[in-house]
This record gives C-alpha cells, structure tokens and sequence, in this order.
C-alpha cells in the first residue's frame, strides 16, 4: 500500500482535525458551527472553506436553521464521511504496519 | 511499499488554506489529539463533579449528624438549612458545567441528557410527595429520618445505576452499586449514626471516584 490511496479528501492537514473532531462527537449529534471553531481554533473562513469541500465530497452534512431569531448552522459527520474516516484510519495503521515491518 | 514523501511535522493549530499533507505518524497523532481535545471539552468533568458532590455529601450529613436532637428525633433546623444549601449549591454546578460542556451539540445526546435531568426532577418531585403523605399518615419522627434518607439514596443509587447504563459510565454505575450499600447501612444503623455512614462513605465514595477519574484522566492523555 502507498500513501497515495489515502483519501486525499481527508488526508489534509486542516480536513484531517476536523473530520476527526467530527468523528469524537457521538452518532446522532451535530455542533455548531461556532462551537466546532472554538474546539478547533481555527478562524471561521478556514473552517468555511474546509467544509464546503467536505460537504462537497458529502462526508459532512451542514444544516441552516434559526433559534429563536438568530441564525445557527450546524455540522455534522455523514455516514459516508464515517465510514472513509475509518478506512482512512485504517489505511493509516496498515501504512506503519508496513513500513515498521 | 513506497516511503511517504511529507515533513513528519506535527499539526499544529496554524491556519493553513493550503492543502497541506502529513507523514502516516503524524496524521494519526492528529486523529488522536483531535478526538481527545473535543472529548475533554465537551464532556462533562467526571472528575470536578463527584468532587463537588462528594464535598456536598460530607459537609451536608456531617451537619445532620452534629445537629441532631435527640429529643425531638430528627436534625434541628440549622443543620437541614446546610443540608439544603449543599444539594441546591452542587445542583447548580451540575447544571451550569453540563450546560457549558455541551453548549452547540444537539441530537441524540443532548435529548437523552434531557431526559435522564428530568428524571432526577420528577423523582424526587414524587419522592416529597411520599414524604408528606405518610408524614400526615402519622409516621413518627425517627422514621421520617430514615425514610427520608433511605428514598433519596435509593434515587440517587437508581438512577446513577441507570445513568452509568446510558452513558457506558462503568464508573458511575459502580457508584450507584455503591450508594445503594451505603443507603441500606444508614437506613439499619438509623440517625444519627446512620447519617456519619452517609457523610464518610457516601462522600468519601464521590472522593474515591474523583480521584479514579483523574487518574484514568491522565492516563488517556498521556
């Protein structure tokens, strides 16, 4: 296996943090968009502009609504997005495995 | 197998627009890092709560116990007073620190978390109802004590059980087992006794738990 099968969608730096951060809150939950840019410190056209390409490849769900008056967006991880976080995790630990090996 | 070509440089929380690529090693340091750095900070502190229940427990049945009057059978006014100021001061931690933790999660979780809170509501809503039913049923003093105690354990025991269930807490669930030994102790021993087992056991089982919680804290993050 080489690294070029890694998910490239995935395997960036910045995407990488938050589908993992996605992938630490539980099934059945989404964040906020402010809240998810607080926990990773990242600036909000940063997160903005990961998203969309996350989105795009449609591993992560993003939701507009309003609570009472103001207007909140939040994210979560798709099932799609789950499963090729874990294939890439697992490519991950067969890629040491080999090159330890 | 080919070598990977990135820096093995870790990720940090630089902003990067870029499409920056990581070594295997580092991006699994990041996986891991960022998956701990949301746990920590959007869970609840098992740690900070057992403390701040395990000092409430103490300080509250202590003062039961030092000031219970022999003659009337039940604690004197004071020391319910103290008693209440703990439970409504720790309660309100609770409510503040979940609040906080789990501030932008919606869905499954923060619905059963609303749930499980209504819970401990309605139980101890229905529990002073029992209380003042066979209290005007012309229980006598002494049994109101150990009635009183023993129904509040057995919902504290009930639902830290039911709760460790839900939330695949191994050790609030060992909690739970624990009250409810703690309870059935203080309810044979009687007042006053029975309120130190309370204060040292039932605090002290909330200490022993925050300490737990540290240590498989630190390990987790080593």
């Amino acid at each position: 296996m080489t690294d070029l099968e890694l998910d490239p969608v995935i395997h960036v730096q910045a995407r990488l943090r938050v589908v993992a951060t996605l992938a630490g809150i539980p099934g059945g939950d989404r964040i906020a968009f402010t809240r998810l840019q607080n926990v990773l410190g990242m600036t909000a056209g940063n997160l903005s502009t990961h998203l969309r390409k996350l989105e795009d490849a449609g591993y992560v769900v993003v939701e507009k609504t309003f609570e009472g008056r103001s207007p909140v967006t939040y994210v979560a991880l798709a099932a799609a997005g789950r499963r090729a976080f874990e294939t890439y995790t697992a490519s991950l630990e067969a890629l040491l495995k080999g090159a330890l090996e | 197998m080919t070598e990977p070509r990135e820096a093995d440089a870790p990720l940090g929380d630089a902003e990067d627009d870029g499409e920056v690529t990581v070594s295997p090693a580092a991006a699994l340091a990041a996986i891991k890092a960022s998956q701990e750095a949301v746990r920590q900070q959007t869970h609840p502190s098992a740690t900070a709560m057992f403390t701040v229940w395990g000092v409430a427990f103490l300080i509250s049945y202590s003062s039961l116990y030092l000031g219970y009057s022999e003659s009337a059978q039940m604690p004197r006014g004071w020391s319910m007073a103290v008693l209440g100021a703990c439970v409504v001061g720790a309660m309100v931690f609770t409510a503040i620190h979940i609040a906080r933790r789990t501030s932008g999660i919606r869905g499954t979780s923060s619905r059963v978390g609303a749930m499980y809170g209504w819970s401990w509501c309605i139980c101890f809503v229905f529990a002073m109802v029992i209380f003042g039913a066979v209290a005007d049923a012309g229980a006598p003093p002494l049994a109101m004590s150990i009635l009183t105690n023993a129904v509040a354990l057995l919902i504290v025991a009930a639902l830290y059980m039911a709760g460790g269930a839900l939330f695949g807490e191994w050790r609030m669930f060992a909690l739970g087992a624990w009250f409810a030994v703690v309870g059935s102790i203080a309810a044979i021993v009687a007042p006053p006794e029975g309120y130190l087992v309370q204060a040292i056991a039932g605090g002290g089982g909330f200490l022993v738990a925050a300490v737990a919680a540290q240590l498989i804290e630190r390990w987790r993050s080593r």
